[in-house]
């Protein structure tokens, strides 16, 4: 008996000296020269070329410097760029600030900035944005001015250049540490410092207190915590464990402006939720006929009401009417006769079963929107898989979930699906869309490349290849002593200028 | 009795074996295409045949597992699919926090269950029995995750006692401790009370009373020691289980745990992450039995006398026959 | 001889049924699983919404009389939705178990009566799936052989093999050293026919109060699955992805949560219930 008690003492005495060791250190925010921030989907890494989440868009810019900024009106600012000029239609020259050191105290140069871009042109994350910009061709003119390329006249340059895409990383550091230290360990030129990354718990940064400009950081330490559950995060800003919390849904907004202390700060986003109709692999759907009826058959301002819950509107047009050119073209209200009609003059098959794909986020989403098709009588049935990041490309079926997130604020960002036709978006007889597109990514005078995406987004409705539904608001949950901060229409807001 | 040791060791070597190829031929059938869920959707076909190249996700059944088992031996579980660190490693940052978690747990609920499953048995059939029996049987009929959820609406917003995410001090780790714990509680308190009772029923505790010892001498002095044996052995199975059902309560309170990694890891294909981190759990849960079961043969002296070896007992036996007078032992 | 087994094997059942009635907590756990069986059986006629009818105006709706239970986010009555998704909880509970029985109860059945080197065999697989957690093993073959419903049966039932064997080879183990297994070689029956017809029924007891728990087990591995995203999906009704789908509610409409979790908690407590009793009523040792 005895020898079981003493066992029994020495476990538990040892387990909880581990357990208190393991816990770590308990702050949360009490002393108040650092902030927490919520948000819901940690990043595969901190490399700006070679991921796309939403989450690293936020602190990379933290870190490192980018050429220019944005504002949320839309205007270009200088950061690392005193100045910049066009030489001509593909070139850029920009002027550096003198005497930028990266966090290990190396200076930032026109070579650094080469290197980025080139690195990041044929980088997996970066593509999308950067294949545009001509690499072999940027050039170092002096230790301070640089000329950046691109392959043809290209409207938004500056704009992506602004993207944490456009983040300059050191030459010398990425060549001497490697792509996958890279990834873990950041090290930029920016307001703040990289500290540590627990996987699957946060990232903690902490103040520059060297940076080469005027504004420093205005805090000491940031860190930025990763919780899924979207209770959970509303729990964590209602309570006061954290200062800010990002991806707040409808249903905890109420209970977050009751509790004191804090708010919900609301705005429009760029992002749209489509529902994606694969018209290069499956002849049914390449009829124009069957596409539009499948849209007459849904009523949108429903769906959206039951997915968002208020916190969305009914997009009438292919990208979020927060981006600039963007005019109401939508045409298909709700008319299920319309759409049976269309279906019978397409000859459409009734006993087609179509198949639909979602992840687990855009599952709400197609439960009604496969509900709407089979009140009109089209069978469908819905696969959903327990990835919320998966896509439909794997699966190459006829109907599935799209999101895109024009987080850049240019509208060509708010097209991306026609242009990169992955998920088969717009590839069977769409050449008016390309011939469009190619024209807008080249025209830089602002008048001109309005009217181009004014002709462009009617024809993308009549076109009818995606079904444009909801365009959700961005939700945040703000402590109300938390000061500096702007609700961003890209989910990405500017976190350095956050102060108490 | 470090030649049982050693022996069990030396079997977990196959065993360990075997793991690696059952999970290896799960994950091989598994449908899903890695090389695609890292690239995403813009990636076009060849690149995505070009990285399940350099992945190896061509190669034959064999090639890869021995390839696998090769880096085993070196210490290299592979490497992440999404975030390109050594599986490893990522192991290693997570593993702690589910182990910590699930070790307090299972004592937590063997320190509670079983008091309450002795008091159960020697009160059987009083209220307290009922109670204490009913009350422990819903417990363990909880869904976990229905446990977990109602504990922070209770407990984390209503009332506001205890945080209900993250991971960074003691606080955090009650509610999702009751959660996984309050079955276990009642698993324990079962056990002890249905072995108490067999034990009670028993010739020699008759015995014993009818030599007129207190009933408390009885309880603690002869039927404890006998009825806990049995419990001994399923605080081992218990451990095993918490680690599973961390799973489920890491995902729900946001713990930077094993559970919450092999969680996404499945969802994502990250095939190396999962490999790496059932192996693990296999091997932790492996020497926590072989722990437990050294401990269950320690303290049964049936069993240790089988496992002494053959030295100490010539040693003793002499001694023995001279103080029992050859009474066997 | 015959005659004389059918009238030992009528009265053995009168008599374990007394016994069973005697414990009243038994009782309360067959009358509350009888009901949740009625109300799968009768589910259509007790539902009166459809599992998967949506009604988009009305997301979210508070409890009320037209829907007891409140409505999800797309506007299904819960309600509906729990007494329809009954019948797949029991099914899956009841295959899962069938075919951890079956095959988990036939190998070790082999393992018991053969011995030696199969036994050896038989159980040394069983050490490998032992050493990892039931709830990680099923979450792996779930992922290997995909979503749905057969799927799920299959990875839950696999996944509980090991138990069923263990317990039949230790049933089969001490069955066999009985007389009437010598006797009946003696007469020159073939092993199938003595495991069948002589052994297993002897082992009956054990297995009657494992599968009683099992199937409860096997109810709540299988709501596990389905509340990480594997096992059984929407809009298939299964309690777990019930709870699942409507956990980011959970403080605006806390009953989408609740009631689903409560009829798996009822579930497997009645099963517990009368596991325990039977265990107690079979038990030639106990005595009241």
């Amino acid at each position: 008996m005895s020898k079981i008690k003493s066992f029994v003492a020495v476990v538990l005495a040892l387990t909880m000296v581990l357990g208190l060791a393991a816990c770590g250190g308990g702050s949360n925010g009490g002393a108040r020269k650092d902030i927490i921030m919520v948000t819901r989907t940690e990043p595969s890494n901190l490399d700006p070329h070679n991921n796309t989440y939403l989450t690293a868009f936020m602190l990379e810019p933290m870190i490192y410097d980018r050429l220019v900024g944005k504002t949320q009106e839309g205007e270009i600012y200088g950061i690392l760029a005193e100045s910049w000029e066009y030489l001509d239609d593909t070139t850029i020259r920009f002027k550096l600030h003198e005497g930028v050191k990266f966090h290990d105290g190396t200076d930032l140069t026109a070579d650094d900035v080469v290197f980025s871009i080139q690195r990041g042109e044929t980088a997996t994350g970066s593509k999308t944005f950067l294949q545009y910009f001509d690499g072999k061709n940027c050039k170092a003119v002096d230790k301070y001015t640089v000329d950046i390329k691109t392959y043809n006249a290209f409207a938004p340059a500056l704009t992506y250049l602004a993207s944490a895409r456009g983040c300059i990383l050191s030459k010398a550091y990425v060549e001497k540490v490697g792509d996958d230290v890279l990834a873990r360990e950041p090290m930029g030129s920016g307001k703040f410092k990289f500290v540590e990354w627990t996987i699957g718990d946060k990232v903690v940064l902490e103040k520059n207190p060297d940076y080469w400009g005027e504004e420093k950081a205005l805090v000491d330490k940031f860190t930025c915590r990763f919780v899924s559950e979207d209770a959970s995060r509303a729990i964590e800003i209602q309570t006061g464990a954290c200062d800010l919390a990002l991806y707040i849904t409808a249903e905890n907004i109420e209970n977050i402006e009751k509790a004191d202390g804090v708010h919900v700060e609301t705005t429009n986003s760029f992002e749209g939720h489509f529902v994606g109709l694969q018209t290069s692999k499956y002849p049914f759907l390449q009829d124009v006929r069957v596409r539009r009826a499948l849209a007459y058959a849904l009523d949108r301002d429903a769906i959206v009401q039951a997915v968002d819950r208020g916190i969305a509107e009914t997009m009438q047009s292919h990208f979020s009417s927060s981006l600039p050119y963007w005019i109401p073209v939508y045409s298909y209200d709700y008319n299920p006769e319309k759409a049976k009609e269309l279906l019978n003059e397409a000859g459409w098959n009734w006993d087609t079963d179509i198949e639909m794909f979602t992840g687990s986020a855009g599952q709400t989403f197609m439960e009604a929107v496969a509900n709407y098709w089979k009140q009109i009588g089209i069978k469908c049935h819905i696969t959903v898989s327990s990835d919320s990041t998966v896509t439909s490309s794997e699966k190459g079926v006829p109907v599935y979930y799209l999101t895109s997130n024009a987080n850049s604020g240019d509208p060509d960002h708010g097209v991306f699906n026609y242009t990169s036709k992955s998920n088969g978006v717009a590839v069977y007889q769409a050449e008016e869309i390309d011939r469009l597109l190619a024209a807008e990514k080249a025209e830089i005078d602002p008048a001109k490349r309005e009217q181009l995406f004014h002709e462009l987004q009617k024809v993308l409705n009549d076109y009818c290849g995606l079904i444009p539904v909801s365009t959700p608001k961005c939700v945040y949950g703000v402590k109300d002593d938390l000061k500096g901060f702007v609700p961003d229409h890209g989910y990405t807001p500017d976190l350095t200028k956050l102060h108490w | 009795m470090y030649k049982y040791i050693i022996k069990r060791l030396i079997y977990l070597i196959p065993v360990l074996l075997c793991v690696t190829l059952l999970i290896f031929t799960m994950l091989y059938i598994t449908p899903g295409d890695p090389a695609r869920m890292i690239l995403g959707n813009d990636a076009s076909d060849e690149a995505v045949e070009q990285y399940r190249e350099e992945l190896g996700l061509n190669d034959p059944f064999w090639t890869r597992y021995f390839r696998y088992l090769v880096g085993i031996l070196h210490g290299d579980l592979g490497t992440s699919y999404t975030t390109k660190m050594p599986v490893a490693k990522e192991i290693a940052e997570r593993f702690p926090t589910t182990f910590v978690m699930a070790l307090l747990v299972t004592i937590f609920g063997t320190l509670v269950g079983v008091p309450l499953g002795i008091i159960s048995a020697i009160k059987q059939n009083h209220a307290v029995d009922y109670l204490a029996t009913t009350v422990g049987l819903i417990f363990v009929s909880m869904p976990s995750f229905w446990l977990g959820l109602m504990m922070i609406v209770l407990f984390g917003v209503k009332l506001k006692w205890f945080p209900t995410s993250g991971w960074y001090g003691p606080q955090y780790a009650v509610l999702p401790a009751v959660t996984v714990g309050l079955t276990g509680i009642a698993s324990r308190m079962r056990m002890t009370r249905s072995s108490m009772l067999e034990v009670i029923r028993s010739d020699y505790i008759r015995t014993a009373r009818a030599k007129g010892q207190t009933e408390f001498k009885i309880i603690t002095g002869h039927a404890l020691q006998n009825a806990l044996l049995p419990v001994v052995t399923q605080i081992g199975m218990a451990f095993g289980t918490n680690m599973g059902g961390m799973i489920i309560t890491e995902q729900i309170f946001a713990i930077p745990g094993l559970g919450k990694m092999m969680t996404d890891a499945v969802n994502q294909r990250n095939h190396p992450v999962v490999q790496g981190g059932v192996l693990w759990i296999a091997f932790a849960t492996s020497i926590v039995n072989l722990i437990v079961d050294v401990l269950y043969a320690y303290i049964d002296p049936r069993l240790k006398a089988q496992y002494v070896s053959n030295k100490k007992k010539k040693a003793q036996a002499p001694k023995e026959a001279k103080a029992e007078g050859g009474a066997a032992a | 001889m015959e005659t004389n087994q059918k009238v030992k094997k009528k009265s053995r059942f009168r008599e374990v049924a007394h016994r069973f009635a005697q414990r009243k907590m038994a009782v309360v756990g067959l009358v509350i699983f009888a009901c949740l069986l009625l109300m799968a059986l009768f589910a259509p006629m007790i539902a009166k919404y459809g599992e998967d009818e949506q009604d988009l105006a009305n997301a979210l709706a508070p409890m009320s009389a037209e829907h007891p239970f409140g409505t999800d986010v797309v506007g299904r009555d819960l309600f509906s939705r729990i007494v329809l998704g009954s019948r797949v909880s029991l099914f899956v509970g009841v295959i899962s178990v069938s075919i951890a029985l079956t095959v988990g109860g036939t190998l070790g059945a082999i393992a018991g009566f053969y011995g030696g080197k199969v036994d050896n065999l038989i159980m040394r697989f069983f050490d490998v799936t032992h050493a990892v957690p039931t709830m990680i093993l099923a979450m792996c073959i779930c992922a290997a052989l995909g979503q749905g419903l057969f799927n799920t049966m299959l990875a839950v039932g696999i996944a509980s093999c090991p138990g069923y064997a263990r317990m039949v080879r230790a049933s089969v183990m001490s069955a066999k050293a009985q007389e009437f297994v010598e006797a009946a070689r003696a007469n020159g029956a073939s092993d199938g026919r003595i495991i069948l017809r002589h052994i297993l029924p002897n082992c009956l007891a054990p297995i009657i109060v494992q599968v009683s728990m099992g199937v409860a087990g096997a109810i709540l591995s299988a709501a596990s699955m389905s509340f990480i995203g594997l096992g059984i999906q929407p809009p298939a009704a299964e309690w777990g992805a019930l709870l699942s789908g409507s956990r980011a509610f959970i403080f605006n409409r806390p009953n989408l949560v609740f009631f689903p979790g409560l009829f798996i908690m009822l579930t497997i407590f009645s099963l517990n219930l009368i596991g325990d009793g039977l265990r107690d009523a079979l038990d030639p040792k106990m005595k009241r």
